[in-house]
């Protein structure tokens, strides 16, 4: 008999462990390949670099972002997430400008680019293999079309909620089977089938169910995508260097491996820790595999370069950068290539019907999150109490999702219609929560001094960095910190120095003004954390891991934001890869409205419970014990 | 009148502490604890010779040297919610294999945790001015009831109706409706309606009572747990939310409609939730993190002046 290292009594909430698969289900569903990641694929055509790689160099960084959360849930669970974690460690002020911004109203941004994926995924193919081809073709070419699939994408979500997590999380869980079903039959189709039978079939189908025209679609997508300026590397080609620049644009789709992780019961140790991180990691690890294989397969029996030239022709038509359309009036989705493969419109459906499961099983997370950041708020009287009200007879949170669904709605009008540029906003989705992601690895980086307690008596205080190790990731750290401050002023300054010259307006120069501003925060920000680990460090104090893998994912978020701000890649002011920085006035515009109504709603509601007589200032400080 | 509750500390020596400090920092005049004061588990630190222990917290085992060390473990241990033990490897082998053994301690730790609780109360709080209610809750076992009586400035609130000020009166029970683990105080729906009913029955004005009921209502919201399955494991990851609040605890704030409801029970339950003119509250709890979740409420004669949910 081993030796007993706790005695239990009767109590209530002890409980054994959750399973670590289950939770690698919903991490999976988070950096969702076959939404998320297919779509952002389809973007990529104008890069030089391999997607494969950029695959697997964002996959490294995002196992250090796992570190970083499965380590703030296991020191301080069931405590509300980044808001929370952001709000003690950091201050209330931060925690609610970041938590807010990239958890509730960035996700406005969010539904129109759901919708997006519903149409393109499901609505449109499904449509098409049923014979309705020009109610397919609408939904992917019309603005009003698209609009359609964004409200679509409110009512599925509205329902979602009002069942409730207890039914939601046992349709992803359906999903995901069904969804990993599908996936493996596209796979095999893609094995099993050749290049040749892809193009005889395209030929067939697309004129069959898109009504596309011409003797060879194949050649004709090759050539329209090249015209589009297609330039994607083959993909036996590694091209390391030009596939980093590529990884700003990925991330939109495996930055979130931690969007579901939650922990709730009692923290029993160090292994509930590593469910969590293994619970995370594995969907990044496997899910990095999953689009190996798949990049691999399209490369086989599909063709690498058609494939992004099909992206190119597609897009360079639906951004408006020509007016002759592509030989495919549809999106490029691969799930219909593989199905092509099979002469059959029942396998093509099946297909179609299986991978949408991948679109429904994820959905919910759109406004799920939301809603909770928003109740968190208002019990920390930072919104009025009528936003927590429930409906009393189904339960569901109306108002909370009132104010997730009427901006979505106003947001999606623009986006669809493309009033003010706004379909050039995609990455915004993503870079808006990044800076709320920074804000937590901050946090998480400097939780062992600022929450010494609450760190000590958790379950990650063992985990120290090896002295040399720790010093090596501290040194590694300076040269990227140093890196980042000496490019992005270095870009800052050529910028400024170009402006003048092409005749910039006042809004373009007062975009870059803002980011000029957030690049000296920034370098104060990153010599500010070197300091504060780099004294502690020199004192002799082991490193927790924690810290040191916060500083890794710290450099890496840093990176995105200075490449997203700045934009630098080509010769200034004509072709911004990104197209969200200083260049973009509507997302320059549109991020600043977000953060000033977050600091409004703040500011607000801090003066509003002051003159009620409330302390808000009390909230999350700590009660000093006599 | 203004008071600060919190709930389910569950053994935790910092929020205990945190409690009592709170009444200043808050600047409160009456500080009110819902149920579960005790702890849930015994950890061992076993004595290995050479002024060496072996202890494992959170599933990592560690070597302490030197009784400094030991000091330090304890004081984290208790912090987080349990009973240090400091032992040999026979003793613990003994506890082990010896029915009823392991709760014979549980007792005694519980009671000297409790005891200690009361005597810093005395101590802080002895001259403030400030009033203290605890209301042991499902977890507790009776025995703790005798101690709090025993305290100075410590009132023990179960089954009483209480004038915190000249307008509000308050009912309290740390009774729950049946949980999986069949704890020392709960009991049937019906019963728990009939015990709460009858404290209401006392109420003057009920209208403008408060109800520190430790299990929240049904449905509420307030009342969210992840779902379990069979064997007791969290089922999907967790994610999975049921209510397992009290029904009676719903019926009678729908049917009396009290001015406030304080509940707690529901760790992950933290928030608010107005069931017509009532207001409910779950404070929640992260008592393992040494971190006391609680609010603070400000009354008027007939109404709510004020409250924010805190996390000291």
């Amino acid at each position: 008999m081993s030796e007993v290292t706790l005695f239990v009594r009767r109590a209530s909430g002890l409980v054994r462990a959750w399973s670590t698969f289950d939770a690698f289900i919903y991490a999976t569903f988070s950096i969702n390949l076959i939404t998320l990641g297919l779509y952002i694929f389809s973007y990529c055509y104008y890069f030089e670099g391999n997607l494969a790689t950029a695959v697997v160099i964002g996959g490294v960084f995002t196992i250090f972002e796992v570190i970083v959360y499965a380590s703030l849930i296991s020191a301080m669970p069931r405590a509300g997430g980044d808001y929370v974690w952001q709000s003690r460690i950091l201050g209330r002020g931060i925690g609610f400008l970041l938590a807010v911004t990239g958890w509730w109203f960035i996700l406005w941004l969010w539904v129109p680019l759901y919708g997006q994926m519903l149409v393109y995924t499901t609505i449109t193919p499904a449509l098409a293999i049923l014979g309705a081809r020009e109610a397919a073709l609408w939904f992917t070419n019309t603005s009003s079309g698209l609009l359609v699939g964004c409200l679509a994408v409110c009512l599925i979500v509205f329902i979602y909620i009002a069942v409730g997590m207890k039914w939601y999380a046992r349709v992803q869980k359906f999903c995901f089977f069904g969804g990993m079903l599908g996936l493996l039959v596209v796979f095999l189709l893609l094995l099993f089938g050749n290049q040749q039978t892809f193009i005889a079939n395209l030929n067939t189908f697309a004129a069959r169910y898109f009504g596309a025209s011409g003797q060879d679609l194949y050649q004709a997508t090759l050539a329209a995508g090249e015209a589009a300026g297609t330039v994607a590397a083959p993909l036996s080609n590694f091209a390391v260097g030009a596939s980093m620049a590529l990884i700003p644009m990925i991330v939109f789709f495996n930055l979130w491996p931690n969007w579901g992780s939650t922990l709730y019961g009692e923290v029993r140790g160090a292994n509930d820790y590593k469910r969590n991180f293994w619970g995370m990691a594995s969907a990044v690890i496997v899910t990095a595999i999953l689009a190996l294989i798949f990049f691999a397969l399209i490369h086989k029996s599909i063709g690498w370069e058609f494939y992004h030239k099909a992206n190119g022709a597609f897009w360079n038509y639906t951004w408006g950068y020509t007016q002759e359309a592509p030989p495919l009036p549809f999106w490029p989705y691969p799930v219909l290539f593989a199905a092509f493969m099979s002469q059959s419109p029942v396998v093509h459906f099946v297909v179609v019907l299986l991978m949408s499961l991948w679109w429904f099983g994820w959905s919910g997370t759109v406004f799920l999150s939301s809603t909770r950041v928003i109740f968190a708020a208002a019990f920390d009287r930072m919104l009025p109490e009528w936003v927590s009200a429930v409906e009393p007879r189904t339960r569901t949170p109306i108002n909370a999702l009132l104010l997730m669904v009427i901006p979505s709605v106003v947001i999606s009008i623009l986006y669809s219609f493309n009033i003010w540029n706004f379909r050039s906003l995609a990455l915004d989705a993503t870079l808006v929560i990044a800076v709320t992601f920074l804000g937590t690895t901050v946090a998480a980086i400097v939780l062992p001094w600022r929450q010494k307690e609450i760190f000590e008596g958790s379950p990650i205080a063992q985990y120290k960095t090896p002295p040399a190790l720790g010093w090596l990731v501290l040194i590694l750290y300076a040269i990227a910190a140093a890196y980042l401050i000496i490019t992005s002023f270095s870009y800052m300054q050529s910028v400024l120095g170009g402006l003048a010259a092409i005749g910039a307006e006042a809004i373009t120069w007062f975009s870059v003004v803002i980011v000029s501003v957030l690049t000296i925060v920034n370098a104060v920000l990153l010599l500010w954390i070197l300091y504060y680990v780099g004294s502690r460090a020199f004192k002799g104090e082991l490193l927790p891991v924690v810290t040191t893998s916060g500083l890794v994912f710290l450099a890496f978020l840093d990176w995105l934001l200075v490449e997203w701000f700045w934009d630098p890649h080509v010769p200034p002011f004509d072709f911004p890869l990104y197209a969200i920085g200083w260049s973009n006035a509507s997302s320059m515009l549109f991020m600043l409205f977000n953060y000033l109504l977050a600091g409004a709603i703040y500011v607000g509601f801090n003066l509003y419970r002051r003159r009620q007589g409330i302390d808000v200032d009390k909230v999350y400080k700590e009660i000093p014990v006599e | 009148m203004k008071f600060f509750f919190a709930t389910d500390v569950h053994g935790s020596e910092i929020c205990w502490k945190k409690f009592i400090s709170g009444g200043k920092f808050y600047g409160v005049d009456t500080l009110i604890l819902g149920g579960d004061m005790t702890g849930k588990a015994i950890v061992p630190i076993i004595a290995q010779g050479n002024n060496k222990w072996k202890v494992t917290l959170l599933e990592q085992e560690m070597i302490l040297e030197g009784k400094e060390a030991v000091d330090k473990m304890v004081v984290t241990i208790m912090n987080r919610g349990y009973y240090p033990h400091v032992t040999d490897p026979d003793e613990v082998k003994e506890i082990a294999e010896t029915p009823g053994r392991s709760d014979e301690l549980f007792h005694e730790y519980v009671l000297k945790t409790i005891q200690r609780w009361m005597e810093y109360a005395d101590e802080k709080l002895a001259g403030t001015g400030i009033r203290c209610y605890v209301c042991p809750g499902n977890d507790d076992v009776f025995e703790i009831d005798e101690v709090i009586a025993q305290s100075k400035t410590v009132q023990l609130a179960e089954g009483r109706v209480i004038w915190l000020d000249d307008h509000h009166e308050m009912i309290s029970t740390g009774w729950s409706n049946p949980t999986p683990w069949e704890t020392h105080r709960e009991e049937e729906e019906e019963k728990l309606l009939q015990r709460i009913e009858a404290m209401v029955a006392q109420v003057s004005d009920v209208s403008n009572a408060i109800f520190n009921l430790h299990a929240p209502p049904y449905g509420s919201g307030l009342d969210e747990a992840p779902e379990l399955t069979k064997d007791m494991r969290l089922a999907y990851a967790g994610r999975s939310m049921v209510p397992v609040g009290s029904k009676a605890v719903l019926r009678v704030i729908e049917k009396y409609q009290p001015l406030l409801s304080l509940h707690g029970h529901i760790h992950e339950g933290k928030g608010t939730r107005k069931y017509r003119r009532t207001l409910c509250i779950n404070a929640g709890s992260q008592y393992e993190q040494g971190i006391l979740q609680g609010v603070v409420v400000e009354l008027e004669p007939k109404k709510i002046r004020s409250y924010v949910l805190t996390t000291g």
